[in-house]
């Protein structure tokens, strides 16, 4: 039995006037049932999240990886610089607090999809004109972030994250080796889609540089911080799947970059 | 169950059920959201449909929450999944003074509650729900529930009945121990 109490909270029921009686020709029920019943886990439907229609996560998954993009970012790029430029200490501090510090994994349970947290913090962070772009890693995790700060000093937020199937082994100290490659896109309804190419992954100590080429011939610099490289460019852009290394005594080699 | 069985027991639940799960969502999230959550809730059941129970309803806001969670962790605004309180109304609309007295009281003492007694109480007094059934859509044992329900109506109590200086000294008591 309710106490006063509970009874005089329903009073306070925000959702107390809504009215939303379902009917069996609502045009949302229709799009349901015009789906497949026996869909394949959602970390393995690209299409899946889609159908929830605005701001859902268009999932991209590809072996033991899952990378979920969320929405929120602008779609042009116009600013975008293929060297990237330097980010104070505190500049990265203060872009990647708008990054959020878990990934996730999505499974499907008894009780529908269950998301778990792995926590992630930054660990490279770079600007390439309006835009930073964070990595963040964990425990056999990862999450990427791009940060627009918008003229009005609000920012826009877009971030995907990854659960490896394995944690990344450290690389030799020549090595460099590729976690991500490839283009996660995002859809915002109506109101917007977008999409980045990127690479990321591990470099051995003695790694100075990574330089990255499009197919369309544009070299683009990655950014090498404490063990870890990362480059990204505008929308769907191919990559070519050898990058150029420097070494910190001046050589250079070719390093393949996949997966 | 052959397809059309199924479009069946489908259509059946949205027409019984899209009221109460609307409502559920829409405490939650700002209104933009809440017709994609509700959508992709009934599109989990769909998928699922066998393991949905007789009585779906509880099941459907489990499904409802862990879809939000997604959503609002998404957009960065986890600590927006709290449940809301009807806002604050115009001066003159609540009737009686003591009932407008009484009603502040409440209010006040529902913002300095935890996300986590106010989620049990929402089930209750606004999902209409039982110990049990509230302890399925939160995915724990029906004891349990009751035990937070308890504690949580405790502290409303304790909260609302308390000069507001006297009540925070008391939750942050709470909070630190």
């Amino acid at each position: 039995m309710k106490s006063p109490m509970l009874a005089d909270l329903a009073a306070l029921d925000p959702a107390r006037d809504l009215r939303a009686p379902g009917r069996a020709d609502d045009e949302a029920l229709r799009s349901i049932l015009g789906t497949a019943r026996h869909a394949t886990p959602l970390r393995r439907s690209p299409r899946a999240a889609v159908l929830a229609g605005a701001a859902a996560a268009v999932v991209v998954a590809a072996g033991g990886l899952a990378v979920v993009w969320w929405p929120g970012a602008p779609a042009a790029y116009a600013s975008w610089t293929a060297v990237p430029n330097d980010l104070s200490a505190a500049e990265t501090t203060a872009r990647a607090a708008t990054c959020e510090p878990v990934a996730h994994t999505i499974t499907e349970g008894p009780d529908g999809p269950r998301v778990d947290e792995v926590p992630i913090r930054p660990v490279l962070a770079e600007q390439r004109g309006d835009y930073t772009y964070v990595l963040l890693t964990g425990d056999g995790a990862t999450g990427e972030c791009l940060v627009t700060v918008q003229a009005a000093g609000a920012t826009d937020v877009v971030s995907g994250d990854a659960v490896l199937a394995s944690p990344p082994p450290a690389p030799g100290p020549r090595d460099v080796t590729t976690l991500q490659l490839g283009t996660a896109s995002w859809s915002e309804g109506d109101t917007g889609d977008g999409a980045l190419t990127s690479a990321y992954g591990r470099a051995g100590e003695e790694i100075a540089s990574v330089t990255l080429t499009l197919v369309t011939g544009e070299q683009v610099e990655a950014t090498v911080h404490d063990g870890w490289w990362a480059a990204w460019a505008p929308g769907e852009a191919a990559l070519d799947d050898t990058a150029r290394v420097t070494f910190t005594d001046g050589g250079t080699a070719e390093v393949a970059v996949t997966r | 169950m052959d397809d059309a069985r199924a479009r069946e027991v489908l259509t059946r639940m949205w027409v019984d059920q899209h009221e109460a799960v609307t409502r559920f969502v829409a405490r939650r999230v700002e209104a933009g959201l809440v017709d994609d959550v509700v959508s992709e809730t009934f599109l989990v059941a769909w998928r699922r449909l066998a393991d949905v129970p007789e009585d779906p309803k509880p099941w459907l806001l489990g499904v409802a929450r862990n879809v939000l969670a997604t959503h609002v962790r998404t957009h960065g605004r986890w600590r927006a999944l709290g449940v809301r309180l009807e806002r604050e109304p115009e001066t003159g609309t609540e009737g009686t003074d003591d009932l407008a007295a009484d009603r502040t009281d409440l209010r006040r003492a529902w913002s300095m509650l935890s996300d986590a007694d106010r989620e049990v109480i929402a089930l209750v007094a606004w999902d209409g729900l039982t110990a049990v059934e509230g302890a399925k859509v939160l995915g724990i044992r029906p004891s349990t529930f009751s035990v937070r329900l308890t504690r949580a109506r405790k502290r409303l109590l304790a909260y609302s009945g308390l000069p507001s200086d006297t009540a925070a000294v008391l939750r942050n008591l709470q909070e630190t121990r």
